[in-house]
């Protein structure tokens, strides 16, 4: 627009640019639409194992949305606007707690102003801190910073159980026609759990070491379930890097114990048990922590108990039990 | 009621989102035009080590981050006032400094959750009521003080000897905007992120200096610009699940884009 007023041209700018913004705003706004739901019981799970154990416990009746998407931990997690228009418009929203998924801790008091019923799985059982392995006092829902907690309770195949008898107890009270659906669906699901459990107690019992090595502290529940000993790399919190400290102190206590396999997560770098198994000369074999499964793991058929299972296996092998 | 604003904190961050499109780039034309574009960058990085200390000891972090930035603005203009250093490397030391304390008070702060990519990137879900207020409070002292002080601003920003000369008190009003855009650029990281709101601050600005309008015209078109950016951002962030921080910079870039097509052919 040579020789024009440069106010001019610029008002003229303005007003097509108003006018491109105004035509996409309303195209996208009516668009862009949901699919409309049907009418089965909403619920939405923060991640994996809850969704899991919902899906078991509501079984056809209900659908569930499992917010974090397939192979993202959880803790690294942030919903879109969408997402939490999503987990808004279900019955029901159950979350760890304890730092696990802070996003979730964040929202949940405007989602029960909302009328979303929501359960904090953490603040129904008593927690280990995440300094010590003392116990703590269950503190409730007064704990909203989960600094100190450990999260990870669903590595324990009895907590696991109770935690799907409260999803089926929630889900009995959102949709009290069908309680005694989710009733029978949830304790069929615990009953499959407690033989869980007794594979891994008798699994476990005469083993030739109790002591492993593990990349991140997620496996304390289980441990002291099943009477282990565990020497993580990293504190509870999987985000932090060793410091070259740590990684020499945890390669002393290897070569010291003769410790056989080191453990890696599939969702985080194997890097640091290799290095840590390289200078001991020892194996490496992947435990599951079970914050999510990767697309692959799912489309293979992998569930909560399917990949237990083989995390049983592989610390039977490490451990040397007969 | 579009489903856009159903949710409270969507409404929030449509409000916050709209003060800041407003007050951003005011700030951002007095910086642009002394060759002070840097300048946002650095205080927003010196904006993470006040959100490492807030998280530290458990504190707000955005009003740590206020703080911090504003302290880092005052220093900044008391070592460009001992005309020993380039301005430009005063900029960077502060830039990668506050970058490198940040990051050891952050390692420092281990075991507690840092959900650092929500301060780095923005994250519109965390607008709490205090950072409304805020920024409520610093929309109209910006405002005031661009009204009252504006052809004092004016003069600091193109001439700072010939202001001084005028009888103005160049470094106190230096201070003074600087000061201003720390405490605009720490509460404003929850929207845009503490990695992008420097785009913010100079993109509009860019584009309306490309028209040749008068400095007042050059502010109002900026803050146009910026509004198009935000709204226009916000709704294609919202409904097409993309990140709203970069999302609100790609569109200013457009609309630069499209400016500079359009002014080029002379």
């Amino acid at each position: 627009m040579p020789g024009m007023q440069p106010v001019r041209r610029a008002v003229l700018f303005i007003a097509a640019l108003a006018v491109v913004s105004g035509i996409v705003i309303l195209l996208i706004s009516f668009a862009v639409n949901e699919k409309t739901p049907d009418e089965r019981l909403t619920l939405s799970a923060s991640f994996y194992p809850l969704a899991h154990f919902a899906g078991k416990a509501g079984g056809e009746n209900v659908e569930v949305f499992m917010i974090t998407p397939p192979g993202v931990e959880s803790h690294d997690f942030e919903p879109t606007p969408r997402d939490v228009r999503k987990i808004r418009k279900s019955a029901v929203f159950i979350y760890n707690g304890a730092g696990l998924d802070p996003w979730a801790e964040r929202i949940a008091p405007t989602l029960e102003q909302s009328g979303v019923r929501t359960i904090e799985m953490t603040s129904h059982f008593t927690l280990l801190s995440a300094e010590t392995d003392a116990p703590l006092e269950n503190e409730g829902h007064e704990e909203h910073d989960g600094g100190g907690h450990d999260p990870h309770i669903w590595l324990d195949p009895l907590m696991a159980a109770g935690q799907v008898n409260l999803i089926g107890e929630a889900l009995g009270a959102a949709d009290p026609a069908n309680a005694a659906t989710y009733r029978s669906h949830s304790s069929r699901y615990g009953a499959e759990l407690m033989a869980l459990h007794e594979e891994f107690s008798s699994g476990l019992q005469n083993c030739g070491t109790r002591d492993m090595i593990v990349a991140h502290d997620a496996f304390r529940y289980l441990a002291a379930r099943y009477g282990l000993n565990i020497i993580p790399v990293v504190g509870v919190f999987s985000g932090e890097e060793p410091s070259p400290r740590r990684i020499a102190e945890v390669t002393r206590i290897a070569k010291e114990k003769s410790i056989r396999y080191i453990f890696f997560e599939p969702l985080a770098s194997r890097k640091i048990a290799q290095t840590i198994a390289r200078e001991t000369g020892a194996g490496v074999l992947e435990l599951n922590p079970l914050e999510g499964l990767t697309k692959e793991e799912e489309a293979a058929g992998k569930d909560y108990i399917s990949v237990m299972r083989s995390n049983l296996a592989n610390m039977r092998k490490a451990l040397q039990c007969i | 009621m579009p489903e856009i604003f159903e949710l409270e904190f969507m409404r929030r961050a449509f409000v916050a989102g709209l003060l800041i499109s407003i007050i951003v780039p005011i700030i951002g034309t007095f910086l642009v035009v002394r060759r002070y574009s840097l300048m946002a960058d650095t205080l927003a990085h010196v904006s993470l080590v006040g959100v490492a200390v807030g998280v530290l000891t458990k504190t707000h972090p955005v009003i740590s981050a206020v703080i911090a930035s504003t302290l880092a603005a005052v220093l900044i203009e008391r070592l460009r006032g001992l005309k020993k250093l380039f301005a430009e490397s005063i900029l960077a030391i502060f830039l990668s400094g506050s970058l490198a304390v940040a990051v050891v008070i952050i390692s420092m702060a281990k075991g507690f959750n840092v959900d650092l990519l929500s301060y780095l990137f923005g994250s519109i879900s965390t607008i709490d009521r205090v950072d409304l207020f805020l920024l409520a409070a610093l929309f109209v002292l910006v405002l005031a003080s661009v009204a009252l002080f504006y052809k004092e601003f004016f003069l600091v920003s193109f001439d700072e000897e010939f202001a001084e000369a005028g009888g103005v008190k160049a470094r106190a009003l230096n201070l003074f905007i600087v000061v201003l855009a720390a405490v605009t650029v720490s509460l404003s990281m929850r929207i845009v992120g503490i990695l992008l709101i420097g785009a913010l601050m100079v993109i509009p600005v860019v584009t309306a200096r490309q028209f040749e309008l008068s400095f007042r015209n050059t502010i109002v078109f900026s803050v146009v610009c910026s509004l198009v950016s935000v709204i226009t951002g916000l709704f294609l962030s919202y409904y097409f699940d993309l990140a709203s921080g970069g999302t609100i910079v790609l569109v200013s870039l457009a609309i630069f884009l499209a400016s500079f097509m359009v002014t080029r052919q002379e």
